[in-house]
């Protein structure tokens, strides 16, 4: 028997792969559904909407369905092995108002196989949306947050839900303070509304005369004949620093002292720090922050608590834009835990055993290969 | 003598050159690589002369199941043996009455790759599944004590290969494994909904967790009489987005 030379093997042993290569293709079932997207669908009598779809990744026959509601009105068409059309075409007529479902589906057709094989199917949903024959609305209302003594706008957003052209649309707005007694009204231009369209109105409000406070905006939009109601808050702030909520409870020893605290002026705060005081005695002096119109933050240091257990008055201050607060606060003083008897603390070692483990490894490995290198080396050597 | 053999590595290598150009382009047809070439990429510039350039982002619901079929082939439970169970996470043997015994599954093959599942378009799906077929485990295996089952695992915990883009590296379905057939479940004609529902959509088109393994599982009683006659079942998964 002839035996195979260096480069037959390396041959052989090459084709052998690429079979076993060309044998280990995976069995791949791929289904693609391309064309631009059309949900949601506003009904509009008359319409006619074509849409076109790629169908992609297979090479199985495939079979596009429809399924759902208003199938009277949407059919395929143009219909390839791998394209066709979506047509809708709404009627001359109005519906009754809703929302409508209806899907489209392009699914591989089974072969027959014997064993567990899988197909793949995709499908699109898409949404009807038809309004109403009548005059009909959306609406919504925003203000902004400002700072004393400006203008705060407050505006309506006004969406035509109906196939009706309404002739004014316009608002009144009532705010309200704290404890829901009316403070201030307002009145927005009058505008008309096409139908299907949107329109925003506006109207503003002098904070000039109202304390810094969060208040509330309520607004009836009138259209037509018709009205409906909207709501909406807003803060009217000044150059202040809100305490929102601090460390209250404390062990002896040292503990971290942490205050919320918010910028209630829409311009920003820099150099904002904090000191907290019990007895007259300063515990902490935070480092400082900048905080953005509105924003909240977290002054944060390490306290010494030396104190007996029990609950002390104190306050913090309150340090931005070179003003101060004084905020009263009351420290609750825990008892000091007992150590449990016996109980072990094992800290986590810092020396980094696993790398030194690693890299040794690797130094051992490479004296190993360098050492058979130089034996192979030695021995082609003697052969020569 | 040499003249010979130079021949024979000369015909070889043709050979093997053939064999890796017919490779290639087998790979990349399964791959759908051509289409991607010829019209998914729709930002070619339409002309020359003018300098202009279009680019067409579309919208793609696509699933892709990277394992087509499962077999399990053809063989007998051992007489001395209550059940054989076969999964296709690679479990090949029974566990009933104890431990796993390899012996009672004579001549079945043991499969270890699940219906890999991936979504492979641009928008987030749910995924669902209907059966064609012998669909019960009375239907697939014969009467007695059988099970037709199958369960959903994120890809990012089975590491199935081969994924499209990448293995996932993050929990699929919302992101959290909140596929809906995490266990054990009896496979049926009519199916359901894997993943979200006919209003959700949360298999997101991400690389990194797009992708799920549905492994089947068999287990065959030893009182069950083989009839012979090859079943088949054959799985639809159905991926839904919005339209």
């Amino acid at each position: 028997m002839t035996r195979l030379n260096q480069w037959e093997k390396v041959i052989w042993s090459s084709i052998f792969g690429i079979v076993v290569l060309v044998l280990l293709i995976p069995d791949i079932h791929a289904l693609s559904l391309t064309g631009e997207l059309l949900s949601p669908i506003i009904y509009e009598k008359g319409k006619v909407i074509r849409n076109h779809y790629l169908i992609e990744g297979t090479d199985r026959e495939t079979n596009v369905s429809l399924s759902g509601d208003l199938l009277e009105y949407i059919s395929i068409e143009n219909l390839n092995h791998d394209s066709f059309d979506l047509v809708i075409q709404f009627p001359q007529v109005y519906i009754t108002p809703g929302i409508y479902w209806f899907g489209l589906t392009v699914r591989e057709l089974p072969v027959a196989e014997e064993g567990m094989s899988s197909l793949v199917s995709v499908s699109r949903k898409f949404k009807v949306e038809v309004y109403s024959d009548e005059k009909a609305v959306d609406v919504s209302l925003s203000a902004q947050d400002v700072n004393q003594g400006t203008i705060v706008p407050l505006t309506m957003t006004v969406t035509s839900r109906g196939y009706k052209d309404i002739n004014q649309i316009w608002g009144e707005i009532s705010i309200l303070d704290q404890t829901g007694k009316q403070i201030g009204w307002v009145k927005t231009p009058t505008k008309p509304l096409p139908a299907l369209a949107a329109e925003t109105i506006t109207a503003e409000f002098n904070t000039s005369t109202i304390p810094a406070a969060e208040y509330r905006a309520f607004g009836i939009l009138h259209y037509d004949d018709k009205d409906k109601k909207a709501n909406t808050t807003f803060r009217v702030g000044n150059v202040d620093l809100i305490l929102l909520n601090y460390t209250s409870v404390v062990e002896p020893g040292f503990n971290t002292f942490t205050m919320q605290i918010m910028n209630n002026w829409g311009n920003e705060l820099n150099d904002v720090f904090g000191k907290v005081f019990v007895h007259d005695a300063e515990l902490l002096h935070t480092p400082s922050i900048d905080l953005e119109p509105w924003q909240k933050g977290i002054l944060q240091g390490i306290i010494k608590i030396e104190l007996e257990p029990g609950v002390y008055n104190g306050s913090i201050n309150l340090f931005f834009e070179g003003e101060q607060k004084e905020v009263p606060i009351q420290l609750s003083v825990l008892a000091p835990l007992l150590p449990l008897v016996g109980q072990a603390t094992a800290q986590p070692s810092s020396f980094p055993y696993g790398w030194v483990i690693g890299l040794g490894a690797v130094i051992i490995l490479l004296i190993i290969v360098i050492i058979i290198l130089t034996r192979k080396n030695k021995s082609n050597n003697h052969e020569l | 003598m040499a003249l010979s053999s130079n021949r024979t590595i000369m015909g070889l290598l043709f050979l093997a050159f053939t064999l890796s150009i017919l490779t290639t382009v087998v790979t990349l047809s399964k791959f759908d690589a051509w289409t991607l070439l010829e019209e998914k990429v729709t930002g070619a510039a339409s002309t020359s002369a003018s300098g202009e350039s279009n680019l067409t982002i579309v919208a793609s619901t696509s699933i892709t199941n990277n394992v087509g079929s499962i077999n399990f082939g053809t063989g007998y439970v051992n007489a001395s043996c209550v059940s054989c169970m076969l999964d296709s996470n690679g479990s090949f043997g029974t566990n009933s009455p104890g431990s796993y015994n390899f012996s009672c599954c004579v001549n079945f093959t043991n499969v270890t790759s699940g219906f890999l599942l991936e979504n492979t378009g641009n928008l987030n799906i749910s995924v669902n599944y209907s059966c064609l077929g012998s669909c019960t485990a009375a239907d697939f295996i014969g009467a007695g004590t059988n099970l037709f089952q199958f369960i959903t695992a994120p890809n990012s915990l089975e590491s199935q290969s081969p994924e499209t883009g990448q293995i996932d590296t993050a929990l699929s379905c919302f992101q959290n494994n909140s596929w809906n057939t995490t266990t054990y479940t009896s496979v049926s004609t009519a199916g359901q909904y894997l993943c979200g529902n006919s209003t959700v959509y949360p298999l997101d088109f991400d690389n990194t967790r797009d992708a799920a393994v549905v492994h089947i599982r068999v287990n065959i009683s030893s009182s069950t009489i083989g009839t012979g006659t090859r079943k088949n079942a054959t799985f639809t998964f159905g991926a839904l987005s919005s339209g």
